[in-house]
């Protein structure tokens, strides 16, 4: 019993940042139609704004962060994905693998390769006991953070004018545009949001694991690409879920999978997420003709 | 037109592409030339998929890093395999062949599993796709780096013989060319180029898209396994490092910036990031030019390579040869400087 | 006063539209008729900047203000509104959503919302499921939601594309009682309709097209436009 919650504990922590990763790779995919790898820059990005922010006081140092991180997330999209508006998703995808490169070893250039540690939010390093079961309080942070986000997402998407443009957006592009809605807007608003969650993201792994690396986006951006495979595309709502189940088998491939698979954990996980492709190529709440949208 | 100048006309662009390649290669010399060329290996083996079928592949390095393994385990003589890998099982640990042999043992193996693979795969488009083959990628890496048994785990497999040159990678180079030169213009390239170009259109005639995209997928996945081989016989040491996603994106930054939609475009690509990248890393390593030391930072090639991409996609998202092939009778093959659109005589 | 010169739609190497003119000012209204594939949903298409740049050219105008190359939001700035084939009303978002977006041209949230209540006076039957999302409306249901979209973007030029295509007759009334009130109401609307019947009820004039181009222009009289439809009574249409 103690362990079963312990893990259901881990398993909402884990889904919620999983959540978090796919809601913004998402968004960008279903409004602009970019399957956007270089997320994960801005992700890695971020994370390296905590070392250079270190000093600042932390609200300010997380303002800092996040606001680096959608200002990079418009700018990539001013810069490559502008004047390629009219490609197709492939030349998309394949474009914001460039970017992400580019990006990742001008930090190198910048940062140097190596590795480095972070103690931002060292305080919520221990556990919070509430009977035998422990949680370790940066786990219930970014629950909470993630629901948060999350929550104000919802508002923003359903009861601001942008927000109901914003969906209008994904559904039918053109249409929109022939409603009034002005395209590069919405883009840069996508865009924005998107770089945002990241910027918040990058802080809750960074708090997590304390250290920095120049492919630290890399994990977050592939879990986030394949949620958004598992709950469909085009589907923010979706790509949500698909993060949260994402995370949650993953626990309890943790806690099942006997001591000599457990290396494989990834392998395992994606495989069935492979299998699951074949049984539904539209993802989980995709409808029928997403697949054809990307 | 004669019989013979049909003929003549049908093999120019391999030949061509051959001639130019190996003059190149002389010219870059033994140290420069043999990565160069397994790259060039590495981007025809997946331009024969990605750019007959026009949908990517983020996952073929899994494919090189299984030949290469498959191929270095049945080469390493058998006594330093005991020493080194303890517990292969029997038929490994006794298995041993002459290189070419293995490479050939290994792309078959690898082309089994291709098929096996692309069962599920194929029937997946777009950026599901894409996805399910970089979680390939991932999946065999997982594999290769825990498996210790099989592979060493983490460290590298070592004691491969090395044994190849610039001599045998060209004649490995010319072989892909022209096998991918035959099928492409076979009627299964044919059909998958339909399907390419219009996909519906290509089913209402009745082309089943699904299977043509399997057969390329395998014969593309085993010039990209012989492309492995090659690699692990040309270093004779082999990690879980040499199969990650920057070479993934090497090897797609060529094909696109050559130009995905033609063999013309792939070798032309590898070629020229390949020359970028061979001087650029020469650099990084500090190098005199003209008296004066250049040491460019570590990730300048890099750098250099993805701007070229991302400019090459927005100025150029045909890619340098506009997917085309060279038109016989070709008058300069590869311009040095200045125009390309109008030095690369071209058409479909 | 909404006027076009000259009309060229290229899709690739087909030509759909090959130099429509025409001109539409407030209270009239100007029928587009003729067979499928004539080009009259890409003439819409193309005054409402709807399709990829490259593909249009020509001149289109309102009140003098040239308007060709603008992009489509831009263009709903200026004044001329598509309600477009299939009516393409955003299924995920409510009646209330939808009408909101319709006046992204010119609102903020506020105003928005104020104007889509106003709207809903107009359309009773939509008042009473604002809540309620566009993908799960009658297809007669839709169309009135797409016209109020449109109403939204307070337009006056309106271009309908096959408003009554798909309906029961007695919302195709419905349908064309509105269009009758928006006119009266001032508005220039260039219908396109394969209820010729209806339309020539409706119409000041009646350009028949055919393969992109205007085979004839009918002023007034329904009868003469009619025959000619049907390809007799060639003395009833001016030649262009």
């Amino acid at each position: 019993m103690t362990r079963a919650l312990q893990y259901a504990a881990d398993a909402l922590s884990t889904g919620g940042l999983y959540a978090l990763f796919a809601c913004g790779l998402s968004l960008v995919l279903s409004v602009a139609r970019i399957a956007n790898f270089a997320y994960g820059s801005v992700l890695m990005v971020a994370a390296y704004m905590l070392l250079v922010t270190r000093a600042l006081a932390w609200p300010i140092a997380l303002i800092v962060v996040i606001a680096s991180a959608v200002v990079l997330s418009v700018l990539i999209d001013r810069v490559a994905f502008a004047p390629l508006r009219r490609a197709d998703a492939v030349t998309l995808l394949v474009a914001s693998f460039g970017v992400s490169i580019l990006i990742q070893n001008l930090v190198v250039l910048i940062a140097g390769a190596r590795p480095a540690s972070v103690n931002f939010g060292a305080s919520f390093d221990n556990a919070v006991s509430i009977g035998s079961v422990h949680i370790a309080k940066i786990d219930i942070l970014t629950f909470v953070v993630t629901a948060a986000v999350l929550l104000s997402l919802w508002l923003f998407l359903t009861r601001s004018l942008i927000g109901i443009q914003l969906r209008a957006a994904a559904e039918d592009f053109t249409m929109s545009r022939l409603a009034g809605v002005r395209a590069n807007r919405v883009i840069a608003v996508a865009f924005a949001i998107s770089g945002a969650i990241a910027g918040i993201a990058a802080t809750l792994l960074t708090m997590q694991s304390g250290s920095l690396s120049t492919d630290v986006g890399l994990q977050p951006t592939l879990i986030a690409f394949i949620a958004v495979v598992v709950g469909g595309t085009g589907s923010v709502v979706g790509a949500t879920v698909g993060g949260l189940l994402l995370g949650i088998v993953s626990v309890v491939l943790q806690a099942t999978l006997p001591s000599h698979l457990l290396p494989y954990h990834d392998a395992i996980l994606f495989s069935i997420v492979i299998f699951m492709l074949l049984g539904r190529p539209q993802g989980l709440f995709g409808a029928r003709a997403a697949g054809v949208r990307i | 037109m004669s019989e013979a100048g049909s003929i003549a006309r049908a093999l120019w662009t391999p030949a061509a592409l051959i001639g130019g390649v190996v003059a190149l290669a002389l010219l870059a010399g033994p140290i420069d030339a043999p990565p160069a060329l397994i790259n060039l290996l590495l981007v025809v083996g997946l331009y024969v998929f990605a750019g007959n079928s026009g949908v990517l592949s983020f996952g073929h390095i899994a494919f090189m890093a299984l030949g290469a393994y498959a191929c270095a385990l049945i080469t390493i003589p058998t006594f330093v395999k005991g020493a080194l890998l303890p517990n292969l099982p029997g038929f490994l640990a006794h298995a041993h062949f002459a290189t070419t042999p293995a490479i050939l043992i290994a792309a078959g193996f690898v082309g089994v599993l291709a098929f096996v693979v692309s069962l599920p795969l194929m029937r997946l488009s777009g950026l599901a796709a894409g996805i399910a083959t970089l979680a390939l990628l991932v999946i065999v890496s997982d594999i290769i780096t825990n498996d210790t048994a099989l592979t060493g785990g983490s460290g590298n497999v070592t004691a491969i013989p090395s044994d190849v040159h610039v001599g045998r990678l060209l004649v490995w180079v010319g072989i892909a060319i022209v096998i991918s030169f035959a099928y492409q213009r076979s009627r299964f390239g044919r059909r998958l180029i339909a399907s390419r170009e219009d996909e519906a259109a290509a089913r209402s005639l009745g082309i089943h898209v699904e299977r043509e995209r399997r057969i390329a997928f395998t014969l593309s996945a085993m010039i990209t396994a012989v492309a492995g081989g090659l690699y692990a016989h040309y270093l004779g040491s082999i990690g879980p490092g040499s199969f990650d996603l920057s070479i993934t994106f090497l090897i797609i930054a060529m094909l696109v910036v050559g130009g995905m939609r033609s063999l013309t475009g792939a070798v032309v690509g590898a070629v020229v990031i390949s020359a970028v990248t061979t001087i650029l890393n020469n650099w990084e390593q500090g190098q005199t030019v003209l008296g004066i030391g250049i040491s460019l930072p570590a990730a300048t090639t890099q750098i250099a390579v993805a701007a070229m991409l991302v400019v090459v996609l927005i100025v150029r998202p045909d890619g340098l040869s506009a997917g085309r092939e060279l038109r016989w009778p070709g008058r300069v093959r590869l311009a040095a400087r200045g125009d390309r659109r109008s030095a690369v005589r071209v058409s479909k | 006063m909404l006027a076009v010169e000259g009309l060229h739609v290229r899709y690739g190497k087909v030509a759909a539209v090959r130099g429509v003119s025409l001109t539409c000012g407030p209270g009239e209204l100007v029928a587009l008729l003729g067979p499928n594939g004539a080009g009259k949903s890409s003439t819409l298409l193309g005054i409402a900047g709807g399709l990829p740049r490259g593909a249009v050219t020509g001149a289109v105008s309102m009140d003098g203000r040239p308007l060709q190359g603008l992009a489509p939001e831009d263009v709903s700035r200026s004044g001329i509104v598509l309600v477009p084939e299939r009516r393409r009303i955003f299924a995920s978002l409510t009646v209330r959503e939808n009408l909101m977006v319709g006046a992204s041209a010119w609102a903020g949230r506020r105003e928005a919302a104020s104007h889509a209540a106003q709207v809903m006076q107009q359309f009773p039957m939509l008042a009473s499921m604002a809540h309620r999302q566009g993908g799960l409306l009658s297809g007669g249901q839709q169309q009135l939601l797409a016209i109020a979209r449109a109403l939204m973007a307070k337009p006056r030029v309106l271009l309908l594309d096959e408003p009554s295509i798909g309906l029961a007759r007695e919302m195709v009334n419905t349908v064309f009682e509105t269009i009758r009130k928006l006119r009266d109401d001032g508005l220039a609307i260039v219908l396109v309709e394969q209820n010729v019947a209806n339309a020539i009820a409706l119409a000041d004039r009646a350009l028949l097209l055919r393969k992109g181009l205007i085979e004839g222009v009918a002023q007034t009289g329904a009868e003469h436009v009619l025959s000619s439809y049907f390809g007799r009574g060639e003395g009833a249409v001016s030649p262009t």
